[in-house]
């Protein structure tokens, strides 16, 4: 993977329901060059992040980015959704978050999450942890004011 | 996907025969598709115990995707199967198609969360 070239996306949009699927499909389109494992995977992030965005954002425009990198864990392709949040979401997002970060095992954590959100009504909670677990992706949070960004990086060459 | 690129609707179709309750979905389980499968399979257990079948086979081989509010509602489904314990008369049968990677990563983890209910065929 070092030295391949990954496609970078950019795109600040107010997603609907039926885009959000298109967006998904044309990820994992252009992302099938990694294979078709990581295809998936980053369709899969792309899909729960955008709708998340839809659901909670304090406002419809949402800024998707996705891009390839290196870091002291190795190569990886990130995905990276922004909005303008508010301050419960964030809230509840950002422990999530580092619920999910710091559990030594994600499909362990993720049974945990399923357990605990069975029969919840308002939203289901897994689209992070599923995220996290079915796309063995690190997931991390940057707040700046009211705007939440949610990242999720896949290393590259390793899923099995 | 339709030729034009455009998500397909998400269907689903159930039928019994011979003690088998099989469901058959396809399209795209986005946002759209919640409401009413989560009403769908909210009937299913009693649909399932009523008719006193022995299985209820779920066929997600056209699903081309799914997203974690119609996967949840997988989660309830099991979670009443797993609360009826001994007044569970069936069991499950997961149809996949391994062409769509991400289902054997979401039935995967269905399974583990109701190992003794469910099995899995490619």
């Amino acid at each position: 993977m070092s030295g391949a070239h990954v496609p970078r996306i950019d795109l600040e949009f107010a997603p609907d329901v039926a885009q959000i699927s298109l967006v998904r499909t044309l990820v994992a389109r252009i992302y099938q060059s990694s294979g078709a494992e990581m295809a998936d995977r980053l369709g899969l992030a792309v899909h729960e992040l955008l709708e998340n965005a839809l659901k909670y954002a304090a406002e419809g425009l949402t800024h998707l980015s996705i891009e390839g990198g290196q870091g002291p864990g190795g190569d990886h392709i990130q995905v990276r959704v922004t909005n303008r949040s508010t301050t419960e979401h964030m809230s509840a997002a950002c422990r999530l978050v580092d619920e999910l970060a710091a559990a030594p095992d994600a499909q362990v954590i993720y049974q945990r999450v399923m357990r605990r959100n069975a029969g919840r009504l308002e939203g289901s909670g897994l689209g992070l942890a599923r995220i996290s677990a079915e796309g063995d992706m690190a997931l991390d949070y940057q707040v700046d004011g009211d705007r939440l960004s949610v990242t999720a990086r896949a290393r590259t060459g390793e899923f099995v | 996907m339709t030729s034009d690129g455009i998500p397909a609707a998400f269907l689903i179709d159930s039928r019994v025969r011979d003690r088998v309750l099989s469901v058959v979905l396809a399209g795209t389980a986005d946002m759209d598709a919640r409401a009413p499968l989560q009403t769908f399979l909210r009937a299913l257990h009693t649909q399932a115990c009523g008719l006193g079948v022995q299985e209820v086979a779920v066929d997600f081989r056209n699903v081309e995707f799914m997203n974690s509010s119609c996967f949840k509602g997988f989660v309830d489904w099991l979670s009443e199967v797993q609360r009826a314990g001994t007044e569970r008369h069936y069991q499950i049968r997961f149809l996949s198609n391994p062409a769509l990677t991400w289902q054997r990563r979401s039935l995967q983890a269905l399974r583990c969360f109701a190992m003794d209910a469910i099995r899995i065929e490619h």
